[in-house]
């Protein structure tokens, strides 16, 4: 080249000087423009969208590689229905990226959102030349197409510039489609397992199958006692309930009085009281036995040692699922001296009630 | 290639009738050693572009590396006629084996006899007493001229010309050397290039001679590098005069003009010829393309002529069809699809992809576990794949065969179940099934019992509602035409809060272009 130059003096007056620069100047743009017109295609190009719910309001995140070892100043997406760069570019219908965040980017970073309209972003920074091959581009607030008959396409152009204009550097397009999802739909049917006897199994695998209890003679100096067990489970959420119904110990019109309030076993005195707890006084009956602590007797029923019936009372109860509790209900009897002779009987219905 | 082939022999036999003709007219240029002459040549280029032109169809270069370091038409590649290698092949007619064969030229010039013009269309005479005087290839390159040139500064024997015999080739180089210098002769009327346009191969080592039987196939192969090459001419044709010789003297391997007896020529004396044209440049695109659905049947197994009527046909890759609106209904069919807990229940989804996507693609799912209006959910079974369990909540899918050997039965006009249906004998096509991707662990062994000793195995994460999670991929290949069925399993507890309970599971491709 000196060697040229040189040369060229030797055959140019002065007035031809501005020759000799035009040339340079031409050799010069020759070296360092032409290079810059290799367009390439970025590589490993992806788009991930988080959703691909037609029409939802998801994420994007735009992956590719740049190629081409040039200053980039801004990178032009231009959503479109097909690829093809030259084709006229029809938005897909329902997306819009206009509110679109640029939320993350990894490799070459710096952009920020110098424009963007319902399908199209452009992103811009100071430029630079590509120093990371590898980069993303995260987009939240992206409105989903809503065709999923028909996949869509992002147009990729990095440039020199930072408005997005002038000739591209890389070029390149990803495709992504949305699918309607598949439904799944199904029925949790309701359960509820009751069972009753003088003796029943865990989990009512079993009773006994005795419904029947014969409390012996009354006298004023003792109590009669007896008990009965239930088991309980239901998938209700709003748990179950338990009534006791029916009536006091009755012989003919003689009936024994039902304790109407919580009250301690007094023998020489007309009482006829349940619970569902472990008493001393006297001694009978257990505690609620099972896992499931939600299921529980109720107040005035699950205090040892004092006893109530009140026919239609919730006995015991759950405020939501329980599975399997078993419940001990101890039966007492007293009477004062003067009750009438006689076979005193009763029957007590239990009702379990799911809250569906 | 076999065109290249194609046009040296055409081009051989054009030379031959040149020489024949000018023989005739012009007898005193006429080479004595046409009378032992070189048959059956050929002259292969690597690259039959005009010297000026290294650069492939999208324009890319050697010198212009992208930004992973891929280089682009590299020396000795099609494109380049910049920077080429050449490959000549002949058969000898004289038996040397007594009188072996040590030097053999080659000798470019624009005309098959008489004065030597070494080809190129570059600007000025290198006659001419001034550095300038004729154009160099760097300044006539961005111009749209070339001169062929000859630059083999420090050839390696063995690596940067080789050489064979009868398909075989020499396996000693001792003594061999590659030289290259201008021969062109001032008499010639028009412009010489003053470039390297005559090589000269020989040995200095007698155990190393060429004993060359008649008839026996001589191939010397110039290879290209980025430093060494020969360039070709900008346009035109060219012919290549070789000579062999018992001697390793170079002085006498000079060809004369008007013609002087050479006794040291064995044979040769004629011309190769080669048209030199512009390579054909055909650009087409192959743009992105990706078709993605999921349904809940595959138009495959579907009898299309009773089902959308006479005409219907299947396709290679139809799209997965939805019905009822993709809604899936999981549970037992006679107490309206309710679960049980002592029965596990399943069914089944599709999806389908096909991308042109070079580098593979990846499938995810997202989606919340079933659950009910008020908050109730069945548990997810969980990222690492369990067996069904009826009985305990779970919900949770996997994959399944899609194709013949699965549960599925095809439309016999589909596929006959032996490879001869409708749409031919590609799998990928006539057995649906996942042919590239490759399914995560924890999803791929779904098949089998899900009640009564249960064995199939499936996961789920309801944390995929926010985070896809990946259950195929690939990495590196097309996607032709991959169809996934997808069976997901529910079972519950006593203790399920009873309801109904729904869910909606989206799939997500994102192929790697």
């Amino acid at each position: 080249m000196h060697h040229r130059v040189f040369h060229f003096n030797s055959l140019f007056t002065w007035h031809y000087m501005w020759a000799e620069q035009l040339l340079s100047l031409l050799i010069a743009l020759l070296i360092f423009v032409v290079p810059a017109s290799a367009a390439m295609r970025f590589q490993e190009r992806s788009l991930f969208m988080n959703s691909t719910v037609p029409g939802a309001v998801t994420s994007y995140e735009v992956s590719f590689q740049y190629m081409s070892p040039q200053a980039v100043g801004s990178v032009d997406m231009l959503f479109c229905v097909d690829p093809i760069p030259y084709n006229p570019c029809v938005t897909p219908a329902g997306l819009d990226v206009s509110d679109a965040v640029l939320s993350e980017q990894l490799g070459e970073i710096g952009f920020s959102i110098y424009s963007q309209s319902t399908n199209q972003i452009i992103l811009t920074r100071t430029p630079g030349v590509i120093t990371t091959t590898g980069s993303s581009y995260k987009f939240d607030n992206v409105v989903n197409p809503v065709d999923d008959s028909e996949s869509f396409a992002i147009r990729l152009k990095s440039l020199a510039t930072t408005d997005g204009t002038g000739p591209q550097i890389d070029f390149g397009s990803v495709k992504g489609q949305v699918a309607e999802g598949i439904f799944i739909e199904t029925q949790v049917p309701p359960i509820l397992i009751f069972c009753l006897a003088e003796v029943v199994a865990d989990n009512c695998e079993g009773t006994n199958e005795t419904f029947y209890t014969d409390m012996g003679a009354l006298s004023a100096d003792s109590t009669l006692v007896a008990k009965s067990e239930m088991g309980v489970g239901t998938n209700a959420s709003g748990g179950f309930a338990i009534t006791a119904n029916g009536t006091s110990l009755a012989a003919g019109t003689t009936v024994i009085d039902t304790i109407e309030t919580p009250t301690v076993s007094v023998p020489g005195t007309n009482q006829f009281g349940i619970n569902l707890v472990e008493n001393d006084s006297p001694a009978i009956g257990n505690n609620p036995q099972g896992d499931w602590a939600n299921a529980v007797a109720s107040d005035d029923y699950g205090t040892p040692n004092l006893y109530k019936f009140v026919s239609g009372d919730v006995v015991a109860y759950s405020p939501n699922v329980s599975l399997m509790k078993k419940f001990t209900v101890s039966y007492i009897v007293n009477a004062s001296p003067s009750l009438k002779a006689g076979v005193y009987t009763t029957t007590i219905s239990y009702i379990a009630s799911g809250r569906f | 290639m076999y065109t290249l082939k194609s046009i040296a022999r055409r081009g051989s036999m054009l030379g031959a009738a040149g020489a024949l003709l000018v023989a005739l007219i012009i007898p005193s240029f006429a080479y004595a050693d046409a009378l032992n002459p070189l048959t059956e040549r050929s002259l292969l280029l690597s690259s039959s572009a005009p010297g000026y032109q290294n650069s492939d169809g999208a324009g890319s270069t050697f010198d212009d590396p992208n930004a992973i370091g891929e280089n682009y038409a590299p020396a000795g590649s099609g494109p380049n006629g910049s920077k080429t290698g050449e490959t000549f092949t002949f058969n000898v007619s004289t038996d040397s084996t007594t009188v072996p064969v040590k030097a053999m030229s080659f000798q470019y010039c624009t005309e098959a006899a008489g004065y030597c013009q070494s080809p190129g269309d570059n600007t000025g005479d290198a006659r001419d007493d001034l550095p300038s005087a004729r154009e160099t290839n760097a300044v006539a390159h961005p111009l749209g001229r070339s001169d062929l040139e000859v630059v083999y500064g420090s050839p390696v024997a063995g690596t940067d010309f080789q050489i064979f015999v009868e398909g075989v080739e020499i396996s000693d180089y001792t003594g061999w050397a590659m030289s290259t210098q201008n021969v062109e002769d001032t008499d010639h009327s028009g412009d010489l290039s003053g470039k390297d346009n005559f090589i000269t191969l020989l040995t200095t080592d007698a155990s190393t001679d060429l004993e060359l039987n008649s008839s026996d196939q001589v191939q010397i192969i110039f290879n290209a590098t980025e430093t060494q090459f020969i360039t070709n001419p900008g346009s035109g044709s060219f012919f290549v005069k070789i000579n062999t010789y018992d001697t390793d003297n170079t002085s006498l391997h000079i060809p004369t003009v008007p013609y002087a007896a050479n006794t040291n020529i064995i044979d040769g004396g004629v011309t190769v010829a080669n048209v030199m044209t512009d390579s054909i440049h055909i650009i087409t695109k192959v743009l992105e393309t990706m078709s993605f659905s999921v349904g809940t049947q595959n138009r495959d197994t579907v009898d299309v002529v009773a089902d959308e009527g006479p005409g219907a046909t299947h396709g290679t890759c139809d799209v997965i069809q939805q019905l009822n609106s993709n809604q899936l209904q999981l549970g037992n069919p006679d107490a309206e699809y309710s679960l049980e807990t002592d029965t596990a229940w399943d069914v089944y989804s599709y999806w389908r992809l096909s991308s042109n996507s070079s580098g593979g693609a990846s499938v995810y799912y997202s989606g919340n576990t079933l659950a009910n209006t008020v908050g109730d959910e069945i548990a997810e079974i969980g990222a690492t794949k369990a067996t069904s369990l009826p009985g305990t909540e779970q919900f949770g899918l996997g994959f399944v065969e899609a194709g013949i050997t699965g549960d599925d039965t095809f439309d016999p006009v589909f596929d006959d179940g032996i490879g001869g249906g409708l749409v031919g004998t590609d799998p990928r096509f006539n057995t649906p099934d996942l042919y590239v991707l490759t399914e995560e662990t924890d999803y791929d062994s779904a098949a089998g019992e899900i009640t009564s000793t249960p064995t199939a195995q499936f996961a789920f994460l309801k944390s995929s509602l926010t985070v896809p999670v990946l259950i195929a991929q690939n990495g590196d290949s097309v996607i032709s035409c991959d169809t996934a069925k997808m069976r997901y399993v529910a079972n519950i507890g006593a203790d399920t809060p009873a309801g109904v309970y729904t869910t909606k599971i989206n799939y997500l491709a994102a192929p790697q272009y």
